[in-house]
């Protein structure tokens, strides 16, 4: 199992996304520490976590890990919901676009299943106001 | 013929009292091993929050008490009815956590985290130093004081990530050898 190759099969597409976006809205992984949580405008927090890595089948194949993507929005707090939506309207695309790519005959096979959320929340001791959604995967790693 | 034979198979009306008992008794292993799993991946500091989980039948007629302290036992879980109407229901239980900051808990929702100055966790935390932010599980090394009992996600990572679908097969199996 390649653990990085699934990462990466969820990271580079978002992480892509919003490098894309004029102007670009930073994007915080996995075990990076540097997120500015009070000094930012806006980002976005991507987790993934695992939650098995394979499950036995009746095929050959038992390389199917499992696992949950929770995507975070930090907007700035006070100016409303929209510019939460956009930056969760584009997270969402990803994830749909991921979705709908024909499997592969290497690499990694993603699934996604459906997307909870989005839930926003703020609070008075932090300055952003905060959009999320989660969703369950399924990837193989065809080589 | 074909067609009447597998409408009988999945009839719930064909099945004798014994096995109507069987499903509900494999619907309360399930909750029980799926509040346990929660019990033991979610945070615990004083244990209030890991002593709070419910199963809250969906339907009429249950009996007996739901709720416990943590590692949860059957007789924690109320018995369901057994007429054909409620174990024909999709939706048994509800599983839900009677804390009111269980959403913090569940790393669902930001909040501002104190701990108690009486006590340290009675779990080992998994992470402690400083806490990034305003997430719970958010804890990074450092000097702070902060203490995580439970991976960030943990709930999450749970429910989505096959450790939910585990319990209930586990909770099948045991459902139907008792």
């Amino acid at each position: 199992m390649n653990y990085q190759a699934i990462r990466a099969a969820l990271e580079n597409p978002l992480l892509t996304a919003f490098n894309s976006l004029v102007p670009a809205v930073p994007v915080f992984f996995d075990n990076i520490t540097a997120v500015p949580p009070n000094t930012t405008t806006e980002y976005v927090r991507i987790n993934i976590t695992f939650g098995i890595t394979n499950e036995p089948t009746l095929t050959s194949s038992v390389d199917n890990a499992r696992g949950a993507l929770i995507i975070r929005i930090f907007t700035e707090k006070g100016r409303g919901p929209a510019r939460n939506q956009t930056l969760l309207t584009t997270a969402v695309n990803v994830l749909e676009t991921l979705n709908n790519t024909a499997k592969p005959s290497t690499g990694t096979f993603m699934r996604l299943s459906e997307i909870n959320g989005p839930t926003f929340s703020a609070i008075d001791e932090a300055p952003h106001f905060v959009g999320r959604i989660d969703t369950s995967w399924v990837a193989t790693v065809l080589t | 013929m074909a067609r009447r034979i597998g409408r009988a198979r999945n009839d719930i009306r064909n099945l004798g009292t014994d096995a109507l008992d069987a499903i509900n008794q494999a619907c309360r292993q399930a909750a029980v091993q799926i509040m346990n799993d929660l019990g033991r991946a979610g945070p615990a500091y004083s244990g209030i929050f890991r002593d709070s989980w419910l199963a809250i039948p969906a339907g009429q007629g249950a009996s007996g008490s739901a709720g416990g302290d943590y590692p949860y036992q059957i007789s924690d879980i109320p018995n369901l009815s057994l007429t054909r109407r409620e174990v024909g229901r999709v939706t048994k239980f509800t599983i839900e956590n009677t804390q009111p900051y269980a959403a913090l808990a569940l790393d669902l929702e930001e909040g501002v985290f104190f701990p108690p100055d009486e006590f340290g966790p009675i779990k080992a935390p998994v992470k402690e130093g400083n806490r990034t932010g305003n997430r719970r599980g958010n804890v990074t090394d450092g000097d702070g004081e902060a203490k995580s009992t439970a991976e960030l996600d943990w709930y999450v990572t749970y429910v989505n990530g096959g450790g939910m679908q585990k319990a209930l097969e586990k909770g099948v199996k045991l459902g139907f050898k008792a």
